[in-house]
């Protein structure tokens, strides 16, 4: 029992540790965006990287999943004569849950580990040293590029799943399952509001917050070695998959208010 | 075993009482070493000892439990890591694997420091420096190459070449030659001696190697048990009767040693 008590501890302990660790990256991020020039190269590279690159696995993942929601919705709501609801269904889950929770999962597997591999490899190779010893601030050079090119991405990236999976949506209900298209489309639009749209797009831009703290601390503070590199990598996911969904809960529930 | 590091007002670093611990081993405790300006100091020592560690506290990579470390009027333990920015420009420091950088090509990665601090140089000039830097290093044209690209030797020499373009008044070498065969270790210890003289630069390289030593050498410092054991003139190190130094020179085990 007192052992269980103390491991409880310890996992308690390297939490807040881990916590207090981003803290103090985020000021540092803050610190550098206001001290240096912003380096726009490496920034467009980012936003290659982070967002163009994604595009493909966002569409994907949001056609597909909203093809698969209205699929079900229609299936459902057909008993009760209520097939022209599955528009405004889809819609406002796509903009308020599917499409920035599957969006930041799948930038977090795709970005997040990425980032923290390449962190972690930077500094067993001593090339993070290497940056310091030539007068560069790691942080302004690696961390603050990636930083602004993930918030300036996920928002846009979110709204492109949510556009995707409210058209797929669209195409499965109307085409496959024969739903009136007039009928789906109007009630589409007189019950999805800006809001949803809004609460959606915040969410990304928080959920990129979560993405790239996670993600760059993990590499920065990775152990040594090839397993240290893999840890990192495999923890950046699993924490910012698990950091997204709890914040998810909450983030709900204080949009739902404020906006 | 008497030493010759007093301090002379030449001194281009000054470490007193140096002390670091490491989780749970404690690497350095006391290490004072003064480093002349313009000279080549060699510091050997077992692995593991805290020679490339010693290197860092000079470029402030890391900072000492306690004690002091000068850059001529500068005490490194007490300046922020801005501050050390002055500093690290005029130092220039070869990593044991070369630490280039994986993103960059050769030729991108010898520019680097011109760019980051080359006050509005332009491209053309960037480009002459580099193809310079990277004849001086034996390795014309590889401007286009990448360093995954490279062999050992190549990626240390493009390495030497990055952290020599900016001509710094302080040159730090950790294991120049480890890991390559004779005759490449040769060609980077007569590169070592060949930058140090005509930048007039001040080099402290950490080796095993103690051809290199008495090579690129004016001074030989023992680094043992976490403080100087000697500091002198090569053939007087090298030819100690001192029975640390004579064992460690001369590649001799005894049981203390023993791994299995």
């Amino acid at each position: 029992m007192i052992r269980y008590a103390q491991q409880l501890g310890f996992r308690f302990m390297g939490m807040l540790k881990v916590a207090g660790q981003i803290v103090f990256l985020l000021q540092d991020i803050v610190r550098c965006l206001f001290r240096y020039r912003i380096r726009g190269a490496l920034l467009i590279r980012q936003i290659d990287f982070i967002g163009a690159k994604s595009v493909p696995v966002i569409i994907i993942t949001g056609g597909f999943i909203g093809a698969v929601f209205a699929a079900q919705c229609e299936f459902q709501f057909r008993a009760l004569g209520m097939s022209s609801a599955v528009g405004p269904v889809v819609a406002i889950a796509m903009c308020r849950e599917l499409g920035p929770v599957l969006c930041a999962l799948m930038i977090a597997g795709r970005v997040g580990s990425a980032m923290a591999a390449e962190l972690a490899t930077m500094k067993i190779t001593e090339q993070i040293d290497a940056l310091r010893a030539l007068a560069v601030y790691p942080t302004e050079y690696l961390i603050v590029p990636r930083f602004l090119a993930t918030l300036i991405t996920l928002p846009i990236l979110v709204g492109l799943a949510i556009l995707c999976g409210i058209g797929a949506g669209y195409y499965v209900a109307v085409h496959v399952l024969n739903v009136p298209g007039v009928y789906y489309w109007n009630n589409t639009v007189k019950y999805t509001h800006d809001r949803d749209i809004w609460i959606g797009l915040v969410k990304g831009f928080f959920f990129g917050l979560i993405i790239i703290l996670v993600g760059c601390n993990k590499g920065l503070t990775s152990a040594q070695g090839a397993e240290g590199v893999g840890l990192a990598t495999t923890e950046a996911v699993v924490d910012a998959f698990i950091i997204v969904l709890i914040a998810n809960f909450f983030f709900t529930f204080l949009l739902n208010s404020i906006l | 075993m008497a030493t010759s590091s007093n301090s002379s007002p030449t001194d281009l670093i000054r470490m007193t009482g140096v002390e670091k611990r490491l989780g749970r081993q404690k690497i350095l405790r006391g290490v004072d070493l003064n480093i002349r300006e313009g000279e080549n100091m060699v510091i050997i020592g077992r692995s593991g000892g805290g020679k490339s560690v010693l290197l860092k506290h000079i470029l402030g990579l890391m900072r000492p439990d306690a004690g002091q470390i000068w850059f001529r009027d500068k005490d490194l333990a007490q300046l922020s890591e801005e501050a050390m920015v002055p500093l690290r420009k005029e130092t220039g420091m070869l990593f044991q694997n070369g630490a280039l950088f994986d993103s960059l090509t050769v030729g991108e990665n010898v520019a680097f420091p011109l760019r980051e601090h080359g006050d509005n140089l332009d491209e053309k000039h960037i480009q002459s420096e580099v193809s310079r830097a990277l004849k001086i290093v034996d390795l014309p044209n590889q401007e286009q190459k990448w360093p995954s690209e490279l062999s050992g030797g190549m990626r240390k020499r493009v390495a030497l070449a990055r952290a020599a373009i900016a001509k710094p008044a302080l040159m730090l070498y950790d294991e120049p030659t480890s890991g390559l065969d004779p005759v490449v270790a040769d060609s980077i210890n007569k590169l070592m001696v060949r930058l140090g003289a005509e930048l007039n630069m001040t080099s402290v390289i950490v080796t095993h190697d103690m051809i290199s030593a008495r090579e690129v050498g004016d001074r030989i410092a023992m680094l043992y048990e976490g403080r100087i054991y000697c500091v002198d003139v090569p053939d007087v190190v090298l030819g100690s009767q001192d029975p640390v130094v004579k064992r460690f020179v001369n590649g001799i085990s005894d049981a203390s040693d023993a791994i299995f």
